[in-house]
């Protein structure tokens, strides 16, 4: 899975490479980790999913417990950076799977104050937990409940530093294709940071070969010894995804699923953080993401379900078609990188001995739906030990109650090397 | 004529408290220059934290840059840490995690989290960051001392208010009594010096936590030398790129 497959970068990057690997070896730096984890999922009987597995049998077959063995492998030195995940897979149907990956592969030049770097990366920007509207360039996935490393992105980028202030220029994928999706288009990033005592402050700008521009600006305050307080604003020029057209035939042959454009998207968040002296801490954050599906998409999602549903009564002999149509609804659920437009995020979480135990609720308020997470993690010198269960729930309309899964849990060990 | 001696009084009573002002800050400069030595140091620390029972639970190694103007940036070298990074530029602190290359800005309040406090290892100047009186002259260890009361001059320090004993012939550190800003005793730490009869250096500091775990952290000072750090390494967007720091 090493994915770099444009020429010039590549070729940049072979310039990059051209250290002898003998005295990379020599003066590199090696770490990494082994994680041993074990997932289980508990099905929602409730989801259209299951609903249309139940239609259509063989749609989704979804295993209960999936057992995970990976190791992490980070080497550096010389200016490149390499980052390799060697993952084992074992599911309850006795399935076996192997996989590798590369996270980064990169190379950096730079005099100290100017900084150039190509290859597979990951840059990460924004501020905030919950949703990061300027992540721009990395796209990382939030609020996951197992965390992994991001797989960085074909990129080459010029950076300028000096002690309190950077600017940054990103050409991510370069040489792609124009393509729908986001996060594999061309596209040019740039982002300018500064720091004035307590606040930092960040101003971000992004040109997709499809989704046109977008700029933004995050904020992040220490308003007090005890407080942050931070912001993000996005506004995108246009944002392609899944939309269904209101006036749909009920049953389709394809899916009725398709790429829309919206224009003039705005996305903000706001969150602070507070920590006592006792370290316990309080996070909270309510963000809006116009890029999501809007509650009226919702309510003829939830109206279509049910017409769907209603339909095999008068319409016995097309069961399995509407099984498959029920099953295309699902896709609705990965239209936009949040369900809901409107979300409130709380989180809380305590440190002592090296035990962290924390709970957190993701709220939906145009539906009521919420998620629930519960964790506890142990910290010793080299292992850790995390633990966690999240629940998915709300009124029977909510969307999060619809997902997929109604419950997930996980145990992992990691040993650091 | 009264009044004149009213005015005497006054400026003597100043003259006096300006002198005290300079002896204690001379007392620190000199405490701290058996800590950490001049300012713009690279200082290898070594930290260790044992159970009630004494076992050891845990050991982690820090480099620690401590520059001029209250800045100092820590990279943890251990397994478990290796690749994490804290900032402190003032009163302004920065989390650097390897998995995120994004700088997550911390509270001063969460600058306190763990063991032995990141504060515990970069907050290395109490010349520049405490003032005070001296409360008099006491035995430590049968050995004459003096008892110095600090109070923190910014607000984002570990401690706020700090009891110290120094020796009264070398004002070497002996212990000090360690108070977070609700006046609570968080720690009380006693100091190892290198040579005990004409010492030049703190070598250990041994940390007893007063506020919930009762754990021992040693913290090992194993080297110390001058390095003035490019201006680069002080800005977290430069560190979140992970760059090699040697």
């Amino acid at each position: 899975m090493v994915n770099v497959k444009t020429p010039a970068l590549g070729a940049l990057l072979s310039a990059l490479l051209c250290t002898p690997a003998v005295a990379l070896a020599e003066d590199a730096d090696f770490s990494g980790q082994v994680r041993a984890l074990l997932n289980n999922y508990t099905s929602n009987s409730a989801s259209p999913l299951a609903i249309a597995n139940q239609l259509a049998p063989g749609l989704s077959n979804k295993n209960t417990l999936l057992g995970v063995v990976e190791t992490e492998l980070r080497a550096s030195g010389k200016g490149i950076t390499a980052v390799a995940t060697l993952q084992g897979q074992m599911n309850d149907g006795g399935r076996t799977q192997a996989t590798a990956w590369l996270n980064e592969l990169y190379g950096s030049l730079g005099d100290g104050a100017w900084q150039f770097s190509a290859g597979k990366k990951t840059i990460a920007w924004d501020v905030g937990y919950g949703f990061r509207p300027n992540d721009v360039v990395a796209q990382e996935k939030r609020r996951s409940l197992i965390s992994t490393t991001v797989i960085g992105k074909p990129l080459a980028s010029l950076e300028y530093f000096n002690s309190n202030t950077s600017v940054s220029m990103v050409w991510v994928n370069p040489g792609h294709a124009a393509t729908t999706d986001v996060a594999d288009e061309q596209a040019l990033a740039a982002r300018i940071y500064h720091h004035n005592g307590g606040v930092d402050l960040h101003g971000f700008g992004r040109y997709g070969q499809k989704s046109g521009g977008s700029l933004g600006a995050a904020a992040s305050w220490v308003a007090t010894d005890e407080m942050e307080v931070h912001g993000s604003l996005r506004f995108m020029q246009r944002n392609t995804g899944l939309r269904m057209n209101a006036d749909t035939p009920l049953l389709q042959r394809n899916s009725p699923w398709q790429n829309n454009t919206q224009n003039n998207v705005v996305q903000a968040m706001l969150g602070a953080n507070y920590t006592t002296e006792s370290q316990h801490s309080f996070f909270i954050e309510a963000w809006w993401d116009g890029t999501a599906l809007s509650d009226r998409d919702w309510q003829n999602w939830n109206k279509r379900n049910l017409t769907l549903q209603g339909s095999v009564n008068y319409l016995p002999q097309m069961q399995q078609v509407i099984g498959y149509n029920l099953a295309w609804q699902n896709q609705a659920l990965s239209a936009s990188g949040n369900i809901r437009r409107k979300n409130v995020f709380a989180r809380w979480s305590w440190q002592e001995n090296g035990w962290q135990p924390s709970l957190d609720v993701l709220w939906t308020p145009e539906d009521n739906g919420r998620i629930v997470t519960a964790a506890l993690g142990w910290q010793g010198d080299r292992i850790s030990i995390n633990g966690g269960v999240r629940f998915y729930g709300g009124p029977s309309k909510a969307i999060l109650a619809q997902l997929p899964d109604s419950r997930t849990a996980y145990i992992s060990a990691t040993w650091a090397f | 004529m009264k009044t004149a001696i009213h005015i005497a009084t006054l400026l003597l009573a100043a003259t006096t408290g300006l002198a005290r002002a300079d002896e204690i800050s001379d007392y620190l400069k000199t405490a701290d220059q058996f800590r950490v030595g001049t300012e713009n140091m690279q200082v290898e620390t070594e930290i260790t934290t044992f159970a009630k029972d004494g076992s050891k639970e845990k050991e982690r190694n820090y480099q620690v840059f401590s520059q001029a103007n209250h800045q100092s940036l820590v990279l943890m070298k251990s397994p478990a840490e290796k690749g994490q990074k804290v900032l402190m530029l003032g009163d302004d602190f920065w989390m650097l995690l390897p998995g995120s290359q994004r700088p997550l800005r911390i509270t001063p309040m969460q600058k306190l989290l763990g063991d032995a406090s990141i504060g515990d290892i970069a907050t290395m100047s109490w010349s520049q960051d405490y003032t005070g009186k001296i409360v008099g002259e006491e035995k430590c260890n049968d050995k004459p001392c003096i008892h110095l009361s600090l109070n923190a001059v910014r607000k984002s320090v570990a401690y706020q208010r700090i009891e110290l004993w120094l020796g009264k012939t070398r004002h070497e550190p002996i212990k000090a009594d360690l108070y977070v800003q609700s006046e609570k005793l968080a720690k009380q730490a006693s100091f190892v010096l290198d040579k005990p009869q004409a010492p030049t250096a703190v070598s250990e500091m041994i940390l007893l936590d007063q506020l919930s775990s009762h754990k021992e952290t040693r913290v090992r000072y194993l080297s110390r030398k001058q390095k003035t750090v490019p201006e680069q390494w002080l800005n977290p967007m430069f560190l979140a790129k992970n760059p090699s720091l040697e």
